[in-house]
């Protein structure tokens, strides 16, 4: 298979029915070609490929345009996420018909702070001070390990060092919420005893809802962990589906070339 | 399961929500049958929209019992009807004015609180008390007037030594929002104290009274207060003529010669809403007791008008051979009208031609009439209400001895000052414009007319206080009546009883609402269950849409005698805070310069002043010891360093006559001198958390 052809394969992947149909209007001779190369599209294809060792099977790199595109979105997300809350809790009570909200940030814990902290004097629960986890300083150099990933997955693309580079991506959100777990473990379980009201020590969930005297908390990640997956799989499906489109277009062109060849 | 009902609760409530949103849809073409049929059909159109909001009822009705709800049906509504007796007016009254539980009425009502010195804000249609908002008088649930720095300043700036004693009321009369272009803007509102002359300013962002301003060679005020279009100035004129001598005093005999009545504008700070009398003026008048006034507007805008009555300058005596002033003060035909401009009244100030009396700037009399300041309109005798049309164009005037009211163009007044078609000058040399050169209308309206509102169709409501009944009438070309139609009364309803002012609807600015009219009667006799011999006042709410005016509601007054009244939507006002922003100072509404944060709590003492940095939060003080010894001075700076809307707490010292209100932000310092030894336990006055029990603390005041 040609170049162009394998382009057309591509192209022709990602056509859909309308688009096959028009075809049909234009060109039989077309159509036949679409459908014998929709037949072999899951075939290694020779022309230019890298190999995958450990997988034992022939895959096609990436094109470099592909992958940098993929890698440039990915590290907008890495780096928009940067200032976004990483994890949010919103308090309900009957008195409190607007909700209570806290947001947590690298560098601050955002929102109703201090009534939250008011009200858990009642439950002996120590008041949130920023400076009690260390660990939030860690936050600019999870980013910065984020973008390296990046980096690393789009030079290297498939193989052993982009696959684990992109795993971070995937993991480093999970790891954050796993922290911020602990920390709600910790902060349920240091009541003082002398407080008004005397709760059995409780670990606050870091998704989901907790229940504790009038309030109902439900807790959730905050965007930027969301953004962050969202580059996670931008980095790992990207490249292909920016192939895809690349081929699609160019074999669109070519078609529509042909088409007029034919017709002149 | 308890989340299983909770479920069937908010099924429910959504049906009635439903409902209540159903029924005012099914309410608008009644009102339009009403206003296009004749009154014998109106009846039978009542009752077709209470079929169709039984109607309504039976599909919402099956619809609730298919959610798995015990939703009202049809057959429902009409036995609570009949259950509670109700006719179907009545019923139909309930639905137009029921603002269902965590619903919000669509207007404030600012109703004066008469000689308790207050404002009542009520909403309408539901007719609910939401707040009193004390200006002249303390009241210890807010803590105005027991010791708060706020309404000490205020209360203390509005009482001139010179004059009166430490003043602790006022007779709070004609309240006066502020304007726009004419139209209420909702940020701040003005009332004058009839007893004592002065000016108060609530601010409708906390909703606190800022200021009090005595008004200098003034004792008593009826006058106003109305601001001018763009609240450049509040107007607030003299009642009872004064003395003009320095010691305020003069024999009765004396009167003509010694006693003057003055017009006051008082400039007003855009943005603390204050006035500031530096910059204001007055305008000397003649000793007859001026009354009631108005600000122009669009065609009259830069004139004011203030009615006056006892032209005669009788001054009772019924014991010296003289008599009473009920009597004196009637004797003329005909009473003046004062038409101020005021603008030009600016100007002549500007150009430094005022003197300085008493701290005020003062156009003198003369220079007033040299001016052409003042000129004045005959009207018929003891006239009360005046009022201008939302064109500005008609000026209506009440007598409370003529069953007419008379009606002033403005074209035809400014026509008369320019050709000076006077008819002659009073005593004092004020020329007097002819009567049948400048009145527009003469509308017979029935027994002791006052007081007159408008709407948006041409109409006119006027109140008649011996009739005990609201008229209806409709204005001439000016307003978008023309032919046949104009100056006519239409309707005429009863109402319970004796009814001083009325209110539509911002139906004082260039822009009036219509749809209702609130009935402020000053007797209720029978309206009420016994309470006591002294009788709650008497609200109604009145629909006008229809070509009949119809009760909807009465509401009773029992915690004054309100006497104007204005009503604005509510969502006008969109600076009203509903927290304050953490240490502010109500009275500049900005930081707090004894503002406490956590952990800044502290005590100072600097000789025999000691000043104590304090937090309120749930659900203590801090400190919660303050040691003092007799004959110190204390300052306590009070900081509720809370966040949360309502978080408010109190903050009482017994013994020493001290309680404030701590709202949620707020930096309150209670001044006095520990005069009085002992060890006492202050505590929080608000039920503010599940420990307040506990919110306490000592003042030791050492021997």
């Amino acid at each position: 298979m040609t170049r162009a052809g394998a382009r057309n394969v591509a192209a022709i992947d990602e056509i859909n029915d309308e688009e096959v149909a028009e075809v049909e209007l234009e060109s039989d001779e077309s159509l036949a070609t679409s459908a014998d190369e929709l037949a072999t599209i899951e075939e290694p294809d020779t022309d230019d490929d890298d190999r995958d060792q450990d997988v034992g099977k022939v895959r096609r790199q990436f094109s470099l345009p592909a992958r940098i595109t993929s890698g440039v979105i990915a590290a907008i997300f890495v780096v928009i996420a940067y200032g976004m809350p990483i994890w949010v809790t919103k308090l309900r009570a009957p008195q409190y018909p607007a909700g209570l909200e806290l947001s947590a940030y690298g560098n601050r814990v955002a929102g109703d702070v201090f009534e939250v902290d008011t009200l858990n004097h009642y439950i002996g629960m120590r008041p949130f001070r920023f400076d009690e986890v260390p660990e939030a300083k860690l936050w600019p150099v999870a980013i910065i390990l984020a973008l390296a990933a990046i980096a690393v997955s789009t030079i290297a693309g498939r193989g052993w060092l982009g696959r684990l580079s992109r795993l971070y991506l995937w993991l480093m959100p999970v790891g954050v919420l796993l922290n911020v777990q602990y920390r709600l473990y910790d902060y349920g379980h240091h009541l003082d005893p002398g407080a008004a009201l005397r709760l059995k020590p409780f670990t606050p969930l870091v998704i989901g809802p907790t229940k504790v005297w009038n309030f109902t908390a439900w807790s959730m990640p905050g965007t930027a962990l969301i953004v962050i997956f969202a580059a996670g799989a931008v980095l790992t499906f990207g490249p292909r589906l920016v192939d895809l489109v690349i081929g699609k277009l160019r074999g669109a062109t070519e078609t529509g070339e042909r088409a007029v060849a034919e017709s002149g | 399961m308890a989340s299983d009902e909770t479920s069937k609760e908010v099924v429910d409530n959504d049906t009635e929500e439903e409902e209540a949103k159903a029924k005012p849809t099914a309410k608008p073409p009644a009102a339009k049958g009403n206003g296009n049929g004749s009154s014998g059909t109106s009846d039978g159109t009542k009752w077709l929209v209470i079929v169709v909001a039984l109607v309504v009822g039976v599909v919402l009705g099956v619809l609730g019992a298919r959610l798995g709800g015990s939703a009202a049906s049809a057959g429902r509504l009409s036995d609570v009807a009949s259950e509670r007796g109700l006719t179907g007016d009545q019923a139909e009254a309930a639905l137009e004015t029921f603002v269902a539980p965590g619903k919000y009425d669509d207007y404030f009502l600012f109703a004066s609180g008469g000689h308790s010195g207050q404002i009542h804000v009520i909403g309408v249609p539901s007719m609910r008390l939401l707040k009193t908002l004390p200006v002249f008088t303390s009241e210890a649930w807010s803590g105005y007037g027991f010791g708060s720095d706020l309404s000490e300043k205020v209360l203390q700036e509005g009482s001139n030594p010179e004059k009166s004693n430490q003043l602790g009321w006022g007779d709070a009369h004609h309240p006066a929002l502020s304007e726009k272009n004419g139209d209420y803007d909702g940020r701040f509102i003005y009332i004058n104290d009839r007893a004592n002359g002065r000016l108060g300013m609530v601010d409708l962002r906390d909703w606190k009274a800022k200021q009090i301003i005595d008004i200098p060679n003034s004792q008593t005020s009826h006058g106003g207060v109305f601001v001018t279009p763009n609240t450049e100035y509040a107007h607030i004129s003299s009642m009872t003529p004064r003395p003009n001598t320095p010691s305020g005093y003069a024999d009765l005999n004396e009167y003509k010669d010694k006693f003057r009545g003055v017009s006051s504008f008082v400039k007003i700070n855009q943005e603390s809403g204050k006035g500031e009398w530096d910059k204001s003026f007055q305008i000397e008048l003649p000793p007859y007791t001026q009354d009631l006034a108005d600000a122009g507007k669009k065609v009259s805008h830069g004139y004011a008008f203030i009615n006056s009555y006892n032209t005669e300058m009788a001054t009772g005596g019924n014991m010296e051979g003289k008599p009473p002033l009920e009597v004196g003060a009637i004797q003329n035909d005909f009473d003046f009208m004062h038409v101020i401009n005021w603008e030009k009244a600016a100007q002549v100030v500007e150009q430094g031609k005022f003197e300085n009396v008493n701290g005020a700037r003062m156009i003198r009399l003369d220079t007033a009439i040299k001016e052409g300041l003042l000129h004045f309109v005959p009207e018929p005798r003891n006239p009360h209400g005046v009022d201008v049309s939302p064109d500005g164009s008609y000026i209506t005037v009440s007598g409370k001895l003529d069953p007419h009211t008379s009606v002033y163009s403005m074209d035809k007044i400014k026509k008369a000052i320019e050709n000076k078609t006077y008819d002659g000058t009073d005593q004092f040399g004020v020329p007097i414009l002819k009567l049948d050169e400048v009145r527009e209308a003469y509308v017979e309206l029935g027994a002791g007319p006052l007081h007159t509102q408008y709407d948006a169709d041409g109409n006119a409501y006027t109140s008649l206080f011996v009739e005990s009944a609201i008229a209806k009438w409709t204005l001439g070309p000016n307003a978008g009546v023309s032919g046949d139609k104009a100056w006519k009364l239409v309707d005429k309803i009863p109402v319970q009883y004796n009814i001083g002012h009325l209110v539509t609807p911002e139906g004082d600015t260039v822009s009036p609402d219509g749809k209702y009219v609130v009935a402020l009667n000053k007797w209720s006799i029978d309206r009420y269950p016994d309470v006591g011999t002294l009788h709650p006042q008497n609200f109604q709410l009145i629909d006008t849409t229809g070509s009949k005016m119809k009760l909807l509601a009465d509401m009773p007054i029992g915690f004054g005698e309100p006497h104007y009244v204005q009503i604005i939507k509510r969502d006008k006002i969109k600076d009203a805070l509903r927290v304050y922003s953490p240490g502010t100072d109500p009275l500049t509404m900005q930081a707090s310069s004894v503002a406490t944060k956590p952990g800044q709590e502290r005590v100072e003492r600097n000789g025999k002043d000691v000043d104590v940095y304090m937090v309120a939060m749930r659900s203590n003080f801090k400190p919660d010891v303050v040691r003092v010894k007799k004959g110190d001075h204390v300052r306590l700076h009070v900081t509720n360093i809370e966040t949360a809307q309502d978080a408010t707490h109190g903050f009482a010292i017994p013994g020493y006559d001290k309680q404030v209100s701590l709202d949620p932000g707020e930096v309150i310092t209670v001044e006095f001198d520990a005069n009085r030894a002992g060890t006492f336990g202050f505590y929080c006055t608000e039920f503010c958390s599940a420990l307040h029990l506990e919110m306490q603390g000592w003042l030791l005041v050492e021997p």
